[in-house]
């Protein structure tokens, strides 16, 4: 009993200093990729965080629409970073043996993520694939992203801001709300393209479903993308498999694997992801206005102001 | 004119700090800045942007000879700022140019005057921002 009500307080302080902003990293670690909360824990999590809570309501297994993320703070957004809930930042750390092209762009793939390069903190962690422990100072390093360029499809879903899904009768359309993407997966019973002739930033998708697990096929990724933030590469020839299952009224599991024998010498497994479905009413500005936010990287302000004036001044050596 | 931040109200921050800010893990803040000698800054406000996904500061610190450093501290992406309370208007208008403010950072490890913001205070003690103000910059 006092062992269930520490867990509680220990949940709860957890979750207070990930509303704060704090970002508790040691949290998150003992959290990666939680599973459906027990009892206690959900009490503790109701009294900050009740949209997170698995619920009783009654759902369609086959109905994805919604605004789903994997932030637990209050408005589903959480500026970039970590948070408790959360889950891993990576596509998986199960990361198979590159080919020697695929160590070649790995290796010119220079992140700013994960443990510092060279450090001592590194060096600490050699559990750790090296992908995770080599992070350098944005102004060293190659991230498309720092100049606004798109995600790509699986960095895009990683990232713990809002998506939304819009259903149609013959697509499903994922909004991302971090760099404003749109993805297309088409469920007109197309055939996904096995060797497109021009590459697309989003891929080429088509999706169907088995049994209560939709399936999503794709191909066709810009290379210029990474799978996430720590620098994995992936080719023109990747193949993409996710299997979404909504397993809860307001959760949606999503399990992936990457086929991309130009990088990888076997197929790459990723870690589960969890979303939590958010409504629209959650997420609202000063003004009270509800719904997705206009989340953008516009190079007006990163690329043209924050590049120039901030980040290139911070520079490092040798990195 | 180079800072020279031990004149300039620089301090140590305590454990409660330290500790926060270590538990930081976004992009590229443990390789740019010293997160783990944080500094206080007292200055005037030049410039201010509500932009995404960076918020940016700009501000001048005088130091006991009179030179004048224009000092650069990137903050949270709009959005946290927003989930606090803090809109553009309201926080543009108490960072305006001219404000006497306190700031917590985390220096740029090159000796650049450029930082990653943690908490900033105007002169009457109000805290502007989120609370923790300011995590270290996202992406």
């Amino acid at each position: 009993m006092k062992s269930t009500r520490l867990h509680a307080q220990i949940a709860g302080v957890c979750l207070f200093m990930a509303w704060l902003a704090l970002v508790p990293f040691a949290c998150a670690q003992e959290q990666d990729e939680p599973g459906p909360p027990d009892a206690a824990e959900r009490q503790a999590r109701a009294r900050t965080l009740a949209r997170i809570q698995p619920s009783d309501k009654k759902f369609d297994a086959h109905d994805l629409s919604g605004i789903w993320t994997r932030s637990s703070s209050p408005k589903g957004f959480t500026g970039g970073g970590t948070c408790a809930d959360c889950g891993d930042r990576g596509y998986g750390k199960n990361v198979p043996p590159l080919t020697p092209e695929g160590k070649k762009i790995f290796d010119a793939n220079k992140p700013s993520y994960g443990r510092t390069l060279g450090s001592a903190d590194a060096a600490a962690h050699p559990e750790e694939d090296i992908g995770r422990r080599r992070a350098v100072s944005p102004a060293n390093g190659t991230d498309p992203y720092q100049y606004c360029n798109p995600m790509g499809v699986t960095r895009a879903l990683i990232f713990p801001h809002p998506i939304e899904f819009f259903v149609l009768p013959d697509r499903i359309i994922q909004h991302f709300s971090w760099g404003e993407g749109i993805r297309t997966i088409w469920t007109d019973a197309r055939k996904v393209l096995e060797d497109p002739d021009q590459p697309r930033w989003w891929g080429y998708s088509v999706g169907h479903w088995e049994g209560d697990t939709f399936v999503v096929e794709s191909t066709g990724h810009d290379e210029r993308t990474w799978i996430d933030h720590f620098g994995y590469p992936h080719s023109d020839q990747m193949r993409l498999e996710e299997r979404y299952k909504r397993t809860n009224y307001n959760i949606l599991e999503l399990n992936w694997t990457i086929t991309d024998p130009k990088i990888y010498t076997k197929p790459w497994v990723g870690d589960t992801k969890r979303f939590h479905l958010i409504q629209t009413k959650d997420i609202t500005t000063v003004d009270g206005w509800a719904g997705m936010m206009e989340d953008p990287c516009a190079p007006a302000d990163e690329v043209d102001q924050f590049d120039k004036r901030i980040r290139d001044l911070t520079g490092t050596k040798p990195n | 004119m180079k800072a020279r931040v031990p004149t300039l109200s620089l301090m140590l921050i305590g454990n409660l700090l330290l500790v926060s800010v270590s538990l930081f893990a976004h992009h590229g803040t443990f390789v740019s800045y010293d997160t783990k000698h944080p500094v206080t800054l007292t200055g005037v406000v030049a410039e201010y942007h509500f932009t995404n996904p960076h918020t940016q500061l700009y501000f001048d610190v005088t130091d006991d000879k009179g030179n004048v450093t224009r000092w650069a501290a990137e903050g949270p992406a709009p959005e946290i700022w927003v989930e606090a309370g803090w809109g553009k208007k309201r926080t543009e208008s108490t960072l305006a140019p001219g404000t006497k403010i306190t700031i917590t950072l985390s220096p740029a490890r090159n000796g650049k005057p450029v930082g990653a913001a943690a908490k900033i205070f105007l002169a009457n003690g109000e805290q502007v921002g989120p609370a923790g103000a300011g995590e270290p910059p996202n992406q």
